[in-house]
């Protein structure tokens, strides 16, 4: 879990410093743990093609229809 | 002490789920394809998809309507997936965190304040569609009228016991409408596509195919401006996702789980599929809405239960909603402070007192809510060019949660230049396309309002950043900059390190 470098616990501190605490613990985590090794982590490309396609598809269908109505 | 672990680690989760802190591969929750499609459907296709595809034959032809709905839909929801989804899948943070790197940390109150009137507004309009629906219902079954003060105590009810159910489910965090979308959105699909056979069995397909509204109601008789108008509904709709797709993408465990299913749940299913059911009945059954021509055609057995079933969609439209709001609105620091369960409360407060005035709220918020996508064209545009070519999909997450030294400073906490692009788009699409007088002007015959202000927006941002912010080495846009800082509590940072805090 993201959370098991924390030394301090919630006896002992107030809510918000313990949440800053969380909030350290997993940006860190993020960038060096599990996270960074997860597909989150890894290039969005995919994801910038898949949406390039479709607005290619919705263009092509928008092109068609104009040519059909006009 | 490992019970101990164990128990703060499932806090720290918890915490995540229903705060800004971010979300973890580990700790997300849409697993599968089908998971997070489902929520994107079911979210999508509340009572309001009636509302909006009664709309669609207006532009002159229905058949038109649909298929422009469906392409402003289509590419819209391609555009502000990868806007607002794509940063925050990566970081697992909330999108009004993620857009602190073009708008810089005390900036982000333009898109969190058009993102807050979305979702609270959306939720409240939600809320009285339900109870009106519930009245509509109950008028249809005993024939009296609808518009009468006869139902009004069921309206105040209905819209007081829905407030109760969504603040309880709400409370429970995502896993739980995670789990019940995987139902309801299936469930929902099915009883359109019921009400779909209800107006063919009733009117046959040709009817249907070539019924139209009548000519002196039509908003033009050019069909190339009709598709164009069409085209723009479907974008505009798509343009106030943004405000949605990063805060449930944070909860996304794989990246192929972004893009298809925002797009067919949001787009295809949920808004496209229930607007088209919609817009036939709106001409052959006289209205879009189907808590009247449901009962009227199927009967009051029939009908009045797919409208139950279709009305307590809603609900889970409205936790969702009120979901993001809630983890959005704790970048105002009072309310990172205060306990989900309260901070869910007072969000919902406000619904009492729009309980006892759903009619005024669908007659004034809805104007103003046609003006709800042109908020985020300049949004998305700016965070679109920002993350992918101007970023090359690289942000310091540290650096977003950043006390002092954040490299998303700006001016004081404000990039003036992204603020300003997101006025002038504002005022360039107004110039296109007023969304309640129907008014058109330019190019808007051939490319609606909404595509051209995020493309220039886009690139207007992309060269103001080139000409202006690297000269200036502000915003952290430098290639020397682009590096991973770890985040501290200490006071005195050391180098590499930052001072972070929610």
């Amino acid at each position: 879990m993201a959370t098991k470098g924390a030394e301090v616990t919630p006896d002992m501190i107030g809510h918000e410093l313990q949440l800053n605490q969380d909030l350290v613990n997993q940006l860190n985590e993020m960038v060096q743990g599990e996270h960074a090794n997860s597909e989150c982590w890894a290039s969005s490309r995919p994801m910038l093609v898949e949406g390039l396609l479709w607005s290619a598809f919705g263009a092509i269908l928008w092109v068609v229809t104009i040519y059909i109505v006009s | 002490m490992i019970e101990s672990n164990q128990s703060h680690a499932n806090s720290i989760e918890q915490e995540a789920l229903s705060g800004r802190l971010p979300v973890l591969a580990s700790e997300r929750i849409y697993g599968s394809y089908g998971s997070f499609m489902w929520t994107c459907c079911t979210f999508s296709a509340a009572t309001w998809a009636f509302l909006i595809g009664g709309f669609l034959p207006y532009v002159g032809d229905w058949r038109l309507g649909v298929a422009g709905y469906v392409i402003g839909l289509v590419i819209g929801m391609a555009i502000v997936s990868l806007a607002s989804g794509v940063p925050s899948y990566k970081y697992g943070t909330d999108v009004i965190d993620t857009a602190k790197s073009c708008f810089g940390y005390r900036g982000i109150v333009v898109p969190l304040l058009g993102l807050l009137a979305t979702l609270i507004g959306w939720s409240y309009v939600v809320e009285a569609l339900t109870s009106r629906g519930a009245a509509n219902i109950a008028a249809s079954l005993t024939g009296s009228d609808v518009t009468g003060g006869a139902h009004e105590e069921l309206v105040i009810g209905v819209a007081l016991a829905l407030l109760l159910i969504v603040w309880l489910m709400a409370c429970k965090g995502p896993k739980l409408f995670e789990r019940l979308n995987g139902y309801i959105g299936p469930f929902h699909m099915v009883i359109t596509v019921m009400m779909f056979g209800i107006l063919i069995h009733k009117f046959g397909l040709h009817t249907l195919w070539v019924n139209q509204i009548s000519s002196d109601k039509m908003l033009t008789h050019d069909k190339t401006r009709g598709l164009a108008l069409a085209v723009e509904f479907g974008m505009s709709n798509a343009m106030t996702w943004w405000s949605v797709m990063g805060g449930l993408t944070r909860l996304v465990k794989r990246r192929s789980h972004i893009m298809g299913p925002s797009i067919i749940g949001v787009g295809l299913m949920g808004a496209a599929f229930v607007s088209s059911v919609a817009a036939l009945a709106a001409i052959s059954a006289g209205t879009y809405d189907p808590t009247v021509w449901m009962i009227s055609l199927a009967g009051p057995i029939l009908g009045s239960a797919t409208m139950a079933v279709v009305l307590t969609a809603n609900i889970a439209t409205m936790v969702v909603m009120i979901y993001l709001a809630g983890v959005s609105i704790q970048q105002v620091r009072i309310f990172s402070q205060i306990r989900w369960e309260l901070l869910l409360a007072l969000m919902l407060v406000p619904g009492i007192y729009f309980a006892f005035k759903t009619e005024w709220l669908l007659s004034a918020v809805m104007s103003w809510l046609s003006y709800n996508g042109v908020m985020f064209v300049g949004v998305t545009g700016i965070t679109f060019v920002d993350y992918f070519f101007l970023r090359k999909e690289h942000l310091d997450p540290a650096h977003l949660f950043a006390t002092t030294g954040s490299r998303y400073e700006f001016w004081g906490g404000v990039n003036w230049i992204a603020v300003a692009i997101t006025g002038i788009s504002t005022w360039g699409y107004l110039l296109l396309y007023n969304p309640v007088t129907s008014d058109t002007s330019g190019p808007f015959k051939y490319l609606g309002a909404s595509l051209p202000m995020v493309v220039l927006s886009g690139l207007a941002y992309f060269v103001a950043v080139k000409a202006i912010l690297l000269p200036l080495r502000m915003g952290g846009y430098a290639a020397s900059e682009r590096m991973i800082s770890r985040a501290t509590l200490s006071q005195k940072p050391e180098s590499g390190s930052v001072t972070v805090a929610l």
